[in-house]
């Protein structure tokens, strides 16, 4: 036999359904907004502290090179390769600030058989077919290469930016020097992982030549950079390491070769708590000492896009939050609102119930169920939606739906304890009289 | 047996004390219909109350079958009114998004009757008010007489042996008033006390026994 409470329910469902349905999507929305909350509450404080002390607390800036037209012998002089040396050693051992050897560069692969969005140029709906082309290749024949994203890695870039692997290793020291002895290592970003293997050889065209490369790496999905005033996804990359040497095994590398080398060393990243006129007089110092007429020049990183959003990581986990918190805090307040109002506009109904025989506890029954049924419906649904989103947030399942469990008894409590009171404090026998 | 002793019903207002009750006696027995008859504000309505349990006399008792209804716990009265008391008013007091059949098995699904004998019960009481026909109708498709009787079958589906009626012919034309009156006769002479509150002089030919009120006096 079905509960009184329960067969109550179904009746009043039909006729209330409107009311249902609102107080339903009010409650998956407070539900949600809560668990929302207490996940950004709950972040690892460590991680948004590294965070907090490597993007914020400091400046960064991009030098760039001014080796271009009249200019361009400071390249390539006969005397340039000792001045890009001098520059490369001041910079990246300067007192001033950190120096990351970072550059954004793409790369061509031999035999590609990744993902077309890895091309490079996939992004700008480039005609991607533009993208291949013919290269020597290491048999000296020339072989079809694709052109992908690139990004060109000093030595702690990887660990000072959190950028995560999930499969394999990092750089080590020994894969920032190119040698023909053993293959170049590269890392690929997590679009790749269903096509190359861990270990698996590769050949990367740059600079004209054929390289063999070694997957010892495949970053976790997401991964990303702060490059340039805003987040670069390397999802879609080759990570290639910045090499320091000057030659392979005691044979120097091609004018041309080191050259490349040194636009890649010398137009890296510094991050730094001084200001950019600082900057740039300390840029201009270490080119005048390294030897070059025309000098280095630092830029900020996008400085747009930093007017315009001038707000960190943190400023935007609160924000995120205080509007969770508000979202939530209004969607209780209309719930517990709806139920305290519903013991009133139910007077009529109560006190029929009352003169055919229920008792306050019984018609509490309805009630009840009728909160404890519609915060349950809420939290499976709510909990559908945000495990549905969960590719594009990236939480974790088991935890996403303990967190929703526990906001959707918190977030039922409230109403729940509020009504009852009210409702236990509510003379019925009153209501009774008032309709006789 | 329902006995009424020394029943005093006082207010106590702002500035004065209101008597709604003094001193008001009375007995009613299996298969006795009695009216309750006054003015209006003459205490009737605050009578049948006390009879029901809904409030609390300031004097006097009210006896049932030997139990003393008067000064009891609330859950007690309430006891008392689910076992033995059919309540009818003169707004019907129907549920209108409930049909026929769904407020009149009310006091049944309350007391958790069994599925089946449910829907026996319902048939067989509609059918004694003549309404079975509109089983599955909604109030606000029947006229007061038809609701009226959907009230009496809703009050005596319980079996209880106190049907106390406020006003109940108070919204009906003649005629229904009078089927009304009837239908209550019959009631009390199936074996219920049946107390009804009125004052349409009408209705004094069909009762046991009529008693006046005024200003909370039996006249």
């Amino acid at each position: 036999m079905e509960h009184f409470a329960i067969e109550e329910y179904r009746y009043n469902f039909k006729i209330n359904f409107k009311s249902i349905i609102i107080t339903f999507f009010l409650s998956i929305t407070g539900i949600v907004c809560m668990g929302l909350a207490i996940t950004l509450l709950l972040q690892t404080s460590d991680e948004v502290e590294k965070y907090k002390e490597t993007f914020e607390e400091k400046q960064y800036y991009t030098i760039m090179d001014n080796f271009v037209g009249d200019n361009e012998s400071e390249l390539t002089g006969e005397e340039s390769l000792i001045c890009l040396k001098e520059f490369s050693d001041l910079v990246r051992n300067s007192e001033y600030f950190d120096y990351y050897m970072l550059y954004d560069q793409q790369v061509y692969i031999e035999d590609y058989k990744g993902n077309e969005k890895n091309i490079y140029g996939y992004e700008y709906s480039a005609d991607l077919d533009k993208m291949t082309k013919k290269l020597p290749a290491a048999d000296g024949s020339n072989k079809i290469c694709t052109c992908v994203k690139g990004f060109w890695m000093g030595e702690n870039v990887i660990n000072d930016f959190g950028i995560q692997i999930q499969k394999g290793a990092c750089f080590e020291q020994k894969d920032f020097t190119l040698t023909t002895e053993s293959p170049i290592s590269v890392i690929l970003g997590s679009n790749y992982a269903d096509e190359y293997e861990m270990g698996e050889s590769i050949y990367v065209d740059f600079i004209f030549a054929a390289r063999e490369a070694k997957v010892i790496g495949i970053l976790e999905e997401g991964a990303n950079l702060y490059y340039r005033g805003k987040f670069v996804n390397l999802d879609r990359c080759v990570i290639m390491p910045i090499f320091l040497n000057d030659d392979y095994n005691g044979q120097a590398l091609y004018r041309f070769e080191t050259n490349h080398f040194y636009t890649l060393r010398n137009s890296g990243l510094i991050a730094t708590k001084l200001s950019m006129e600082d900057i740039q007089e300390i840029i201009t110092e270490y080119s005048e000492k390294a030897g070059f007429a025309t000098s280095y020049y630092v830029t900020e990183y996008d400085g747009t896009s930093k007017k315009t959003f001038s707000i960190g990581i943190r400023d935007i986990q609160f924000l995120l939050t205080l509007l969770s918190v508000l979202i939530t805090a209004i969607a209780l307040m209309l719930l517990t609102i709806f139920y305290l109002n519903k013991i009133k506009r139910n007077k009529r109904y109560y006190a029929i119930l009352m003169m055919n025989g229920s008792n306050k506890k019984q018609i509490y029954g309805i009630l009840f169920c009728e909160i404890v049924l519609l915060i349950f419906f809420a939290y499976v649904l709510g909990t559908a939606i945000v495990i549905s989103l969960s590719p594009l947030t990236g939480t974790d399942l088991l935890m996403t739906a303990g967190l929703l469990f526990v906001s959707s008894l918190l977030f039922g409590l409230v109403p729940l304890l509020s009504s009852t009171l009210v409702f236990f404090k509510s003379d019925l026998v009153q209501y009774m009289m008032e309709e006789i | 047996m329902l006995e009424v002793t020394n029943l005093n019903k006082t207010y106590n207002t702002y500035n004065s004390n209101v008597h709604a009750l003094s001193n008001i006696i009375l007995t009613v027995k299996k298969c006795e219909f009695v009216v309750v008859m006054g003015e209006s504000g003459c205490g009737k309505s605050t009578l049948l109350n006390i009879i029901a349990g809904l409030l609390a006399p300031t004097d006097g008792t009210i006896v049932y079958n030997g139990d003393i209804i008067t000064g009891r716990k609330k859950s007690d009265l309430q006891e008392y009114r689910c076992r033995h008391v059919g309540i009818i008013l003169q707004n019907f007091s129907l549920l209108n998004d409930r049909t026929v059949r769904q407020n009149v098995e009310l006091p049944l699904r309350i007391r958790k009757t069994d599925k089946k004998q449910r829907g026996t019960l319902v048939e067989k009481y509609l059918e004694k008010v003549g309404m079975l026909d509109k089983i599955d109708v909604f109030p606000n498709q029947l006229s007061g007489g038809q609701k009226q009787r959907v009230a009496i079958a809703r009050a005596l589906i319980s079996n209880p042996d106190i049907i106390l009626a406020d006003e109940p012919t108070g919204a009906l034309d003649k005629a229904n008033a009078e089927q009304i009156v009837k239908m209550l006769r019959e009631i009390a002479d199936s074996g219920k006390m049946v107390i009804m509150v009125t004052h349409n002089m009408d209705v004094i030919k069909m009762c046991d026994r009529c008693i006046t009120l005024s200003d909370g006096k039996m006249i």
